[in-house]
């Protein structure tokens, strides 16, 4: 925990000095997320470890991201079938019982949740702020973005998504839920 | 002085200050369209169309925000509007996204849900669970785990999540940052509902007002909404009626003046006018106990006729002469004019039709005081009588050979009218309403915007209590729930959707299980499944409270937002309880129809839109009929008044030309031809046959040149007038004014065209 802080403090430290250096020099979230950035559509394969507290065993799925930039994203589940896409303000479930959209306004969690794998995607630097706050670890060899909900009623239900990766390669994603619930995505390196 | 004051003077004054009080201290105005058209139809019809005015559609407002193509700034708009209104309590409900149930009813129903909800027969058995379990185990390992994820422990058959969704809006409208939007995403949409009824006009007005106070500076805002739109109209026709009536006014004292150069004759002219007013006031309301608003508008209009009687008498006025021999000079051709004016609308106040029977009764009470007036009343007063100098030339003096070609004209026009393919008459109940197409077409495409509703198709069910009237819904739902999936329609809103009747609360109940039997279920069904032991305890412990638990009732909800909708649902009939089931986007009407014949449950399908059509058309064809009996009566009246075939076609054919023409005329112009054009026509019928009866007296020189003054006087301020009527946006004065206007017209072009030199040795020049 204390090294965790003092690590933030010295990343602080050193945003704030850097601050006055050239622009060239900087490497910052806004810099982490332009490196992100995908301008052309793209598949990476997941796999995924879900803790929950209900249960006594972890639940493991793996499957397929499709992003198409700036922002439309689908998760195709191995096995099941099913997918779900994130277009726009609504979320579109298909699967082998029909389809139907969920507006993701309806669900702020569900917003936050989307937001923080979309956004990334598209290093889109002032959507993802507008829902999380920030922090950023690391350095550009090896970084980790700590997301954290802005809004109450989401904060509620999830604690934080960690984003973490590889220079211009998002790796894993952690997510923590209230509950105590935790999520681990692993992104496959792209072919 | 009171001493020497006639007394047909003095009566006059009584009876006119008599009707003033009469009308400021008694005299109410009703503007319930329901009153003015026939309802001898069903009294549940009429107890339909009350629960619709007062119920909630009629306290709806749509509001639609624009003004800027930045969708956020459109939603943060309407969010921080939903926020100020929520606070007003003028507003029951102001929505702007899909029903958020408050966190405090959020218990009250969860407690409730293995009541409210159906379960399979087997839901609280190990197969049953074993179900749902691996229902939520899937879902928790889906990429977006469930968002009621906290309920599982306590509800694993995820029913409240089912309830909840039996209570969402069906055709919501699109959502962009969290509020709703229209289609085209040009406008951010909210709901509001008022605590007052649609018909309470100020109150409406007062949301209105603070609907407009409460959106910020840059945002522009649309509002529609039945309680709206009244309170709207009303402000439209006086701010309209002010201003028309203001120029009509100008337009007439001008005329009047430009004609006999005397302010006196002007002041004068007036009293007639004065008098049809509050005479045909006060016997309308002593007839049928009020007043109706369109009868007041409408009729004052037509009693702006009256206007002729005096200009009759002005006109005729010599230097030297008394008025009262003036008058009795023209007397008989004014009593004949003013007879079959009032025998025109007299078939009509016979009509089984209310509003017919009002206005006529109404117009003829006007034009007899009116000419009663002018008889009585304006001679006394001009015992020094202004010289009215007539130009010579007014006389005219085609000779008529015209009455053959104006035959021809009558036969032309009526066999167009006959054989045009397009429909003559207007059957749509809104041509009546006083309200500018303009609002209507607002109010029509917000209401598509929001996916309101469409109240106009409903299933109404009949039953002792609220609870019988529940049960009916629920033995409804599968009939229904066929017909939605065979296409007939595309969706309907079951009472029972939002509470299911005590008896279907009660047997759930009996269908839960103990505890430790439920203790059992759920360790045998959740044997094998990762779910950790115990976890269920919370859902042993609800099932259990559950069976405790008191049905809910109509009135135990009747402060939740759910419990509103329901009321909204279920009103009170006869001794019983009616329900009401709208139906969405019916395609078969004909299926429905047949289903509802032969089902053997005590429901009945109305489908308002085509009952309040055919009642117009009904309206519309008695109308039809009333005229022409009219007319009938008119011919043997002046048949009796002028012992002349021949002067009779001249005096009836000019008219009737002018009202064939007129009626082809607006019909080439795709005009409907509405209630309100009938009796413009009948107004017109009136006037030209005054027109016709002056130009057909014997008589010549002066006296000739006289009466071609007063007609042309007559034709031209009412002409005038009119046409400035239809400069109006409201539809019941435009049809007046556009059909007035062209009938006096023509009616006078054509009089004039077959005014013979009278026979014989008057000829003039």
């Amino acid at each position: 925990m204390i090294s965790g802080r003092r690590i933030e403090c010295v990343v602080l430290a050193a945003l704030l000095s850097l601050a006055c250096l050239p622009a060239a020099a900087q490497w910052d979230a806004a810099a982490l997320l332009a490196s992100l950035a995908r301008s052309g559509p793209e598949r990476i394969a997941y796999s995924e470890t879900r803790r929950l507290a209900y249960l006594d065993a972890p639940l493991t799925s793996s499957g397929e991201l499709e992003f198409r930039p700036p922002d439309w994203l689908r998760r195709s589940v191995r096995g099941s079938g099913d997918s779900y896409v994130i277009s726009g303000d609504y979320l579109h479930i298909e699967g082998a019982a029909g389809s139907r959209a969920v507006a993701l306004d309806l669900h702020p969690g569900l917003r936050a949740f989307a937001e923080s794998l979309r956004a990334t995607l598209a290093g889109d630097l002032a959507r993802l702020q507008r829902f999380f706050l920030l922090q950023l670890h690391g350095d550009e060899k090896s970084w980790r973005l700590v997301l954290r909900p802005r809004d109450s009623e989401v904060a509620a239900l999830i604690q934080s998504i960690e984003l973490s990766g590889v220079q211009a390669r998002l790796r894993r994603i952690e997510t923590r839920e209230a509950g105590g619930d935790v999520t681990v995505t692993e992104l496959q390196a792209a072919p | 002085m009171i001493r020497r004051l006639p007394p047909a003077l003095l009566l006059w004054l009584l009876l006119l200050g008599g009707g003033l009080w009469f009308i400021a201290a008694r005299v109410t105005v009703v503007s319930d369209m329901a009153q003015f058209l026939p309802r001898e139809d069903s009294l549940e019809q009429a107890l339909l169309l009350d629960a619709l005015r007062e119920g909630p559609a009629s306290r709806l407002i749509i509001v639609g925000l624009g003004g800027t193509q930045d969708a956020a700034q459109l939603a943060a708009a309407s969010r921080r509007l939903a926020v100020r209104l929520g606070d007003d309590e003028r507003f029951l409900r102001v929505a702007n996204g899909p029903l958020a149930l408050p966190a405090a009813e959020r218990e009250r129903w969860f407690a409730y849900r293995y009541l409210l909800t159906p379960s399979a027969p087997d839901a609280f058995a190990a197969t049953g669970l074993r179900r749902a379990l691996t229902t939520r185990l899937a879902e928790l390992a889906a990429p977006l785990p469930p968002l009621d994820k906290a309920y599982l422990p306590a509800d694993p058959q995820a029913a409240f999540r089912r309830l909840l969704a039996g209570w969402g809006e069906g055709n919501a409208p699109p959502l962009h940052h969290g509020v709703w939007f229209a289609a085209d995403g040009s406008l951010a949409l909210l709901l509001l509902e008022t605590h007052a009824g649609g018909l309470d006009l100020d109150a409406q007005g007062a949301a209105r007002a603070a609907v407009l106070a409460a959106v910020e500076p840059g945002i522009s805002v649309l509002l529609s909404g039945p309680g709206i739109i009244a309170a709207a109209s009303r402000d439209t026709i006086r701010e309209e009626v002010r201003w028309l009536s203001t120029l009509a006014t100008a337009v007439m004292l001008t005329i009047l003046f430009a004609a006999y150069r005397s302010l006196r004759l002007l002041l004068l002219s007036a009293l007639p006018l004065l008098t049809a007013a509050v005479a045909a006031v006060a016997v309308t309301a002593l007839a049928f106990g009020s007043v109706h608003g369109i009868t007041l508008a409408f009729g004052i209009t037509l009693l702006g006729v009256a206007i002729d009687y005096p200009l009759h008498l002005f006109s005729h006025l010599r230097e030297h002469e008394n008025a009262r021999h003036t008058l009795w000079r023209i007397w008989p051709t004014l009593r004949l004019g003013v007879l079959s004016s009032a025998v025109g609308y007299l078939a009509m106040a016979l009509s089984p039709f209310p509003g017919l029977a009002q206005l006529a009764l109404f117009t003829v009470s006007g034009l007899v005081s009116a000419a009663l007036t002018v008889r009585w009343v304006l001679p006394p007063l001009l015992s020094t009588v202004p010289e009215v100098h007539v130009p010579r030339r007014a006389g005219g003096r085609r000779s008529g050979r015209g009455l053959w070609l104006l035959s021809g004209l009558i036969a032309g026009a009526t066999a167009y009218l006959l054989v045009s393919p397009r429909s003559l008459l207007e059957t749509e109940l809104s041509a009546l309403s006083p309200v500018p197409p303009a609002v209507r077409e607002l109010d029509a495409q917000l209401r598509r915007a929001v996916g309101a509703p469409d109240v106009s198709r409903l299933v109404l069910l009949e039953g002792r209590d609220r609870e019988a009237v529940l049960q009916h819904s629920e033995a409804l739902a599968p009939a229904l729930e066929n017909l939605r999936s065979t296409g007939v329609l595309g969706g309907y809103g079951l009472p029972s959707a939002y509470l299911p009747s005590a008896a279907t609360q009660q047997a759930r109940r009996a269908g839960l299980p103990a505890a430790d039997e439920l203790a059992a279920q759920v360790a045998a069904a959740q044997s094998g499944l990762p779910f950790r032991a115990g976890l269920f305890e919370p859902f042993v412990r609800d099932v259990a409270a559950s069976r405790e638990l008191e049905p809910l009732t109509p009135e135990a909800v009747a402060d939740t937002l759910i419990g509103a909708r329901l009321a909204a649902l279920l009103r009170p009939y006869r001794d019983g309880w009616l329900g009401l089931v709208p139906l969405h986007e019916v395609r078969d009407e004909a299926a429905l129809a047949q289903w509802a014949a032969q089902s053997s449950q005590p429901l009945r399908y109305i489908n308002l839109r085509q009952a309040t059509d055919r009642l117009v058309e009904r309206f519309l064809a008695g109308a039809g009929i009333y005229l022409l009996a009219g007319l009938g009566l008119i011919l043997l009246l002046l048949w009796a008044g002028l012992r002349d075939l021949r002067r009779v076609f001249r005096v009836v054919l000019p008219v009737l030309a002018a009202l064939a023409v007129t009626a082809a005329l607006l019909h080439g112009f795709d005009v409907r031809l509405s209630l309100f054009h009938l009796v413009a026509l009948l107004l017109v019928l009136g006037l030209g046959i005054d027109y016709g009866l002056f130009f057909a007296r014997d008589d010549g020189g002066e006296e000739r040149a006289r009466t071609g003054h007063a007609v042309a006087v007559c034709a031209i301020s009412t002409a005038g007038v009119f046409a400035i009527l239809a400069l109006s946006q409201i539809p019941l004065l435009h049809a007046t004014g556009l059909t007035v206007a062209l009938g006096v017209t023509l009616s006078y072009g054509f009089a004039r065209f077959v005014r013979r030199g009278a026979a014989g040795s008057h000829r003039p020049e």
